[in-house]
């Protein structure tokens, strides 16, 4: 059977974890892996329904989902998990317990994060209508030594991306992983001769 | 939901569809307005603003060629670096279909739910498209990515029968594709924008070609199901160039650029330089430091951007006396966001006719031009099948309009605005 892994993605809300989770599955789907997402607001729905964001809670929570990663990991699935999951304790309980198992630290300055808040949610925590808020009133605690290290506000969707599965090559979870390519030296010729007959150059 | 299908017509001005009556039939359809594009107005930046529905202080593009710095050096971006998520990679993670094809600056090509068909300025099918597999389609039924703008000047006749095949080829291409599966299908002709070029208003080639693109593109129209939702729009208008205008050439009238070496070597050239001028209409501050031919203190530079705009306010054209520029801005005017530090310093709007170069191996301040058409901001188009719209629209605002169509949530940070009336 095929070696997979659990591919953690930690960081604050908003930073940037289902965007490159889902881009990373969908590279590792179109590759012909099989390949399972699993994110709070599905597992929220139905496998830790009645939870709240107590840190018990939340370890429950992120305990649960690493229980499912578990069985589809040591299945040939890659599991790509995209959860805030903040507290570090509960992190590398799951890491011993899947094995096969990458972090993926998704790191972006909170600044950045409230600005892009996508649901709504860091306004309302900080109006005080969310208790328990990581980045807000909950700490975060960063990984000690995760495989990957992404920065969200320095780097495009694609470079994060490329890191993941550079790493994932590395690691001999898959075969291997070459850039998206840009231009050969030639093709960079035709490519400003182009842009100066058009005078865009 | 819906399921959305936006027509692009690169570089379409709306007032020539009103001139022409081209479309006509589609008039009473839905509403056809006039758009504003982006500043600079290049298709690169506008098909950005598109695909992310962000301003280019969000997204970083800000023309087909740009700097890095530390170490400087002029390169051109590519679709990797916009620094904002598109809207491809909002559908693909609704887990929606999208097909794109021929989208500027989509080259290398993004990895979607889907497929996607790079555009200007991909050079080779195979490595433009995605997934791999579709290149062998388009290979197979002649599929060309651009006509080749250096035939304009050696060979017209050649140039224009390229126009028409890779026009004809792309129709073959989106009559294919409007039977495929999809949930949004954006498709792109580059080819108005090329006959602007080179061919004007009075010239009969260019008032056959757009009558043969009505005639495609009505055909392609009644094809179109009835409950998809129709977009058309174009990213800029055109108008005739009067002058080429060389803003390298009246920094270095002023002393505000010099060089230390022979002029044809470019940017390797320059000296003691206080600002510099990159295609069209950007200018910027030469920082000590961060240029290597920089002279300007960081503490100085707010000082010297306010200097040049005066002065660029006063610049008219000799033999008419009008303003080059219909406005000058600072960057802090036009762009927002966590990028708006890589824009340039200053934005030139150009009259219109006065075509904005930056050509730092040339003499000249005017001449007369190399072209027949150039951009302009305020005369692109946007037409909404069954639909009005409310206010004078953007090209973000048509971002924000299909993900409504799509019902994808509309993230936060989008500066696209729901345009539609009611």
């Amino acid at each position: 059977m095929d070696k997979a892994c659990t591919i953690w993605f930690t960081g604050l809300p908003c930073s940037g974890k289902s965007t490159i989770a889902n881009r990373v599955a969908e590279i590792l789907k179109n590759k012909g892996y099989r390949v399972e997402q699993l994110d709070g607001d599905v597992t929220r729905k139905y496998l830790s329904k009645g939870l709240g964001f107590t840190k018990e809670d939340r370890d429950e929570n992120i305990r649960r989902v690493g229980f499912v990663a578990k069985l589809l990991t040591r299945n040939g699935v890659f599991v790509t998990a995209a959860f805030v999951s903040p507290y570090r304790e509960i992190r590398d309980e799951i890491r011993k317990e899947i094995g096969n198992f990458v972090e993926v630290y998704v790191k972006c300055p909170v600044e950045v994060c409230i600005e892009r808040d996508v649901k709504g949610m860091y306004k309302k925590a900080l109006k005080g209508e969310i208790k328990n808020f990581t980045g807000i009133d909950d700490p975060y605690e960063e990984p000690l030594n995760p495989e990957v290290i992404v920065e969200t506000d320095k780097e495009t969707v694609e470079e994060s991306v490329g890191k993941v599965m550079r790493k994932l090559a590395e690691l001999g979870y898959i075969d291997e992983w070459s850039e998206p390519e840009g231009y050969s030296e030639e093709e960079e010729e035709i490519v400003k001769k182009r842009l100066e007959d058009l005078g865009y150059y | 939901m819906s399921r959305v299908f936006v027509l692009t017509l690169d570089g379409v001005p709306c007032s020539l569809l009103k001139e022409l009556e081209l479309f006509r039939d589609l008039w009473g359809e839905g509403d056809l307005v006039q758009m504003d594009s982006v500043l600079p107005t290049l298709s690169s930046v506008a098909w950005t603003n598109f695909q992310t529905g962000r301003n280019p202080g969000k997204h970083g593009i800000f023309g087909f060629i740009d700097r890095k710095l530390n170490p400087f050096e002029i390169y051109i971006p590519l679709s990797r670096d916009i620094k904002s998520p598109t809207v491809y990679e909002l559908i693909s993670e609704s887990n929606l279909n999208a097909i794109s094809v021929n989208i500027p600056l989509t080259y290398p090509p993004r990895h979607i739910k889907g497929i996607m068909v790079s555009g200007f300025l991909c050079t080779d099918i195979k490595k433009g498209t995605y997934p791999p597999d579709f290149s062998e389609y388009l290979l197979k039924m002649g599929y060309i990515i651009d006509v080749d703008p250096s035939l304009a000047y050696t060979d017209k006749d050649k140039f224009l029968k390229m126009i028409y095949q890779a026009f004809e080829r792309r129709i073959d291409l989106l009559d294919y594709l409007l039977e495929e599966e999809w949930n949004l299908l954006v498709f792109h002709i580059m080819e108005t924008d090329r006959i602007q070029h080179f061919f004007g208003k009075d010239d009969l080639e260019f008032l056959e070609f757009f009558k043969v693109l009505e005639k495609k593109v009505m055909e392609i129209y009644k094809k179109t199901p009835e409950e998809v939702e129709f977009i058309m729009l174009s990213d800029h208008g055109f108008t005739e160039i009067k002058y080429d205008v060389n803003i390298s050439n009246w920094l270095e009238e002023r002393g505000y650029l010099k060089f230390k070496d022979d002029r044809s070597r470019g940017f390797n050239a320059l000296g003691e330089t206080v600002a510099y001028s990159l295609i069209p209409g950007r200018v910027y501050i030469a920082v000590r430091s961060r240029e290597p031919f920089g002279i300007v203190e960081k503490e100085n530079r707010e000082r010297i951007v306010l200097e040049l705009v005066e002065q660029l306010k006063e610049f008219r054209a000799p033999e008419t006396e009008e303003s080059v520029f219909k406005r000058v801005y600072r960057k802090e005017e036009l762009y927002t966001g966590e990028y708006t530090d890589l824009a340039p310093d200053i934005i030139l709007e150009p009259s219109y006719g006065y075509n904005l170069v930056s050509k730092l191996d040339s003499e000249w301040l005017f001449q007369r031009p190399r072209q027949k058409g150039m951009h302009t901001k305020d005369d692109a188009f946007l037409f909404l099948k069954g639909h009005r719209v409310a206010i004078r629209p953007q090209i973000e605002d048509v971002t924000t309009i299909l993900l409504h169509f799509l019902e994808i949530d509309i993230p936060k940070d989008l500066d696209g605005r729901n345009v539609l009336k009611d």
